[in-house]
């Protein structure tokens, strides 16, 4: 068999139909997505960064942050808490619907309020709950709430999608974290005097960091008549200050405005009571 | 351009095979031996690299020596500056004495790879100067990517008007894989160089194509050269026939239809069904590797006596597991474990340096003397250099599979808190460090052979024009 003809095809074929299905098509899917208006927050999102916070974009990809640290948070499902605002007035039929969703509670539960009915259920037993208070008077949410570990760190409060990466190019996702995941570094953590501190010396913010000091982005230089404001709490030699450069304030408040936490349809999540804390900053 | 690049319609008369050696001379000595000092270089650029995992405050003053700079260059050097050249050298010697004919434009080929090397080295010390993409897997700068397309384009030109003017018509197997190469690159090439460079795609549409890039480049691109050379070395060292013919299609089939939809992360911000048809297509190229394997199973040439045999014989391995861990990590529980972990990069490296490496340095080894008509000086170092760079390999994709697999359990725990995870990664990079020596170390020896052997033949060449024997056949 003379399998010229037939190789030329086969290559044609192959190479086309993953061109058209691993590029053509996720450009015309998510390639042509628009900024648009949030439903929940009605702000644009995601807004524009900063103009200093874009300079820094630039430095975080100079210096190939992205080879340690990932920009993606994973969600491995979704669950819903029933929570209670408010008893109402008809505190015998509430009770009655309360011991309809949960033998288990009694009059004590109507005490402090809100407070969780049910937590980390089904769509579906959280329909039936809500549904069981709907004429009672009382006021009860079901809430959805972003289950998986990356979300138990307090890493983000939901999945990374398309919709957050629209402002930014290179877009940087990351394939590695030897380092921790930075999609929502700003919202952990928005002081950019730490992110300094900590870029010029990770140690003396995290005693067991194994980043290393990023010392290129700083200026040793000997104090002037008066100390520069923007020097680093740092020791050093006697009669000199440390201070950053222009590019480690911009790499510093591009972390900080780094932070994906708007509610999207595509990524539901109801604002918890309280917002979750992390055991670090940078954890 | 002169007359000999001009695709011709007759039938040429068929040279000797050593006509068809001179004529790859400059181009394959040309190709090789930047291949040699992009190998060396990208080597002792990857030891640096992981010394800021022995000591993280190393080169902190040092913004070139910086881990997220020194480690792109290390893969672009390694890919770009040693893969993809030494691809071409030995597409070009294939194709010359498969299809019985002279390379078709000497000075165009020698062109393509002059270009190629400055490509390399603009794109390679722009990234170290601060200049990469930021897109993984393509972190050379757009000036440093266009002129390596300007490059492609001449040498696949080069390379198929040369397969083109065959004096056989009938094709051997690895001609099928070699053509496919060169025009697999190109168009990758030419779509990253647009999609991720010149007018970016928006959002994470740019991290549906640098994967599709990187993954075509590491897996199709590389796979079609070194399948190629496999299917023509092995069977040939081994005094055989290559086992079958139909086996090699299916290879081919399966790696170009397959491999070219891989590489798309399922935890990644994309539409589901990328990752899901991704994975499907990444279990499909377990058809490939089998192919392949027992193809070369029954075609092997362990046991011939040259060194360089034993290079493509220890290759094919390196190509089943990587192509093993794609498919492994396409079970769920196993893909949810080891994404955005080293794991991966074990599986680079098994591709990249534990296969296509292997057969480079094999056919480097294999080509080199007979295109430049000189044995090699220290013949005695070939097989050092196998021993240390098949254990390099496996020690670098060990330790990352290894080190992936802990570093994933850990980031499925949300208790361990991540500098514990960071901690971790530590001890599986320091013993990648012993294994990129060895590496180093045999990267040096190709080196010093390549350069001995080149000052060699540039002697005899004058000592040729000296005493006006210039045509003669030249013996060491």
């Amino acid at each position: 068999m003379n399998y010229r003809s037939v190789v030329f095809l086969v290559g044609f074929l192959a190479l086309a139909s993953s061109w058209c299905g691993m590029v053509l098509t996720p450009q015309l899917q998510v390639g042509r997505q628009e900024i648009t208006t949030n439903s929940v927050t009605s702000l644009l999102y995601p807004s524009r960064r900063p103009g200093l916070a874009e300079q820094g974009a630039q430095v975080y990809r100079a210096n190939g942050c992205a080879a340690c640290h990932s920009q993606q948070v994973r969600q491995s499902g979704t669950v819903f808490d029933v929570v209670m605002t408010e008893a109402g007035t008809n505190t015998a039929v509430v009770l009655a619907a309360l011991k309809s969703v949960d033998a288990k509670l009694d009059a004590g539960f109507l005490g402090t309020l809100p407070k969780n009915v049910l937590t980390g259920v089904s769509k579906q037993q959280s329909d039936e709950a809500t549904k069981a208070f709907k004429d009672t008077g009382a006021k009860v949410d079901a809430r959805v709430r972003p289950t998986g570990t990356d979300i138990e760190r307090g890493w983000g409060l939901r999945a990374s999608v398309a919709q957050d990466y629209l402002q930014d190019s290179p877009v940087m996702v990351g394939s590695q974290r030897i380092g921790p995941d930075l999609a929502n570094i700003g919202a952990r953590n928005a002081d950019l005097s730490w992110h300094l501190q900590h870029l010029y010396d990770p140690k003396s913010k995290i005693a067991d960091s194994t980043m290393p000091p990023y010392r290129f982005l700083f200026e040793k230089r000997r104090v002037g008549r008066n100390p520069s404001p923007d020097r680093l709490n740092v020791t050093t030699e006697p009669g000199y200050e440390i201070v950053p450069t222009d590019k480690a304030v911009a790499l510093a408040a591009y972390l900080t405005s780094l932070r994906s936490d708007a509610p999207l349809f595509e990524a539901p999540f109801s604002a918890p009571a309280v917002a979750p804390k992390s055991d670090s900053p940078a954890k | 351009m002169s007359d000999s690049c001009l695709i011709s319609s007759s039938t040429p008369a068929v040279p000797t095979q050593g006509e068809i050696d001179a004529s790859c001379r400059v181009p394959v000595m040309a190709l090789f031996s930047g291949a040699a000092v992009w190998l060396l270089v990208s080597a002792v650029a990857a030891i640096f690299a992981s010394m800021s995992f022995h000591n993280p405050a190393m080169f902190a003053d040092c913004a070139w020596m910086s881990y997220g700079r020194i480690a792109p260059f290390a893969k672009t050097a390694m890919i770009y500056g040693f893969c993809l050249p030494a691809a071409y050298g030995l597409a070009f010697w294939l194709a010359a004495r498969l299809c019985q004919t002279r390379i078709s434009c000497e000075v165009g080929s020698t062109a393509g790879a002059i270009i190629w090397n400055v490509g390399v080295l603009v794109g390679s010390f722009g990234i170290l100067c601060g200049g990469s993409s930021g897109h993984e897997g393509f972190e050379i700068p757009r000036y440093g990517a266009l002129i390596l397309l300007v490059a492609s384009l001449v040498l696949g030109y080069v390379g198929l008007s040369t397969i083109h003017n065959r004096a056989d018509r009938e094709m051997y197997p690895s001609l099928w894989f070699i053509i496919l190469g060169f025009l697999w690159f190109a168009w990758i090439l030419s779509t990253a160089v647009v999609a991720l460079g010149a007018e970016p795609v928006r959002g994470v549409a740019q991290v549906a194509v640098q994967s599709w890039y990187s993954t075509n480049l590491q897996l199709v691109v590389l796979g079609l050269f070194g399948l190629g050379a496999l299917f023509y070395f092995v069977p040939k060292l081994a005094g055989k026939n290559l086992y079958s013919k139909h086996l090699a299609f299916l290879a081919l089939l399966s790696l170009t239809f397959c491999g070219s939809w891989t590489g798309q992360s399922s935890s990644a911000p994309l539409p589901a069904w990328i990752g899901a048809v991704s994975n499907v297509a990444a279990l499909l190229t377990l058809v490939t590797a089998l192919a392949v394997f027992e193809n070369l199973r029954t075609t092997c040439c362990i046991k011939a006596p040259e060194a360089e045999a034993k290079f493509f014989s220890f290759s094919t391995p390196f190509f089943f597991v990587a192509l093993l861990l794609g498919a492994l990590a396409v079970i769920p529980s196993i893909d949810q474990r080891v994404s955005l972990t080293l794991y991966h990069a074990g599986q680079t490296e098994a591709l990249v340096v534990g296969f296509f490496g292997l057969v480079a340095l094999g056919g480097i080894y294999h080509v080199l003397p007979k295109v430049a008509d000189i044995q090699w000086p220290f013949a005695g170092l070939v097989r050092a250099h196998l021993w240390a760079a098949t254990f390099g390999a496996l020690i670098v994709t060990a330790a990352y599979v290894i080190g992936g697999w802990q570093q994933g359990g850990q980031l499925l725990q949300a208790g361990v808190k991540s500098t514990d995870i960071a901690k971790s990664v530590l001890m599986p990079i320091r013993m990648a460090s012993l294994g990129e020596t060895l590496w180093a170390l045999g990267a040096l020896l190709l080196f010093g052979n390549v350069a001995l052997l080149i000052v060699k033949r540039a002697k005899a060449c004058m000592k040729c024009c000296e005493t006006g024997c210039c045509g003669a056949e030249v013996k060491s």
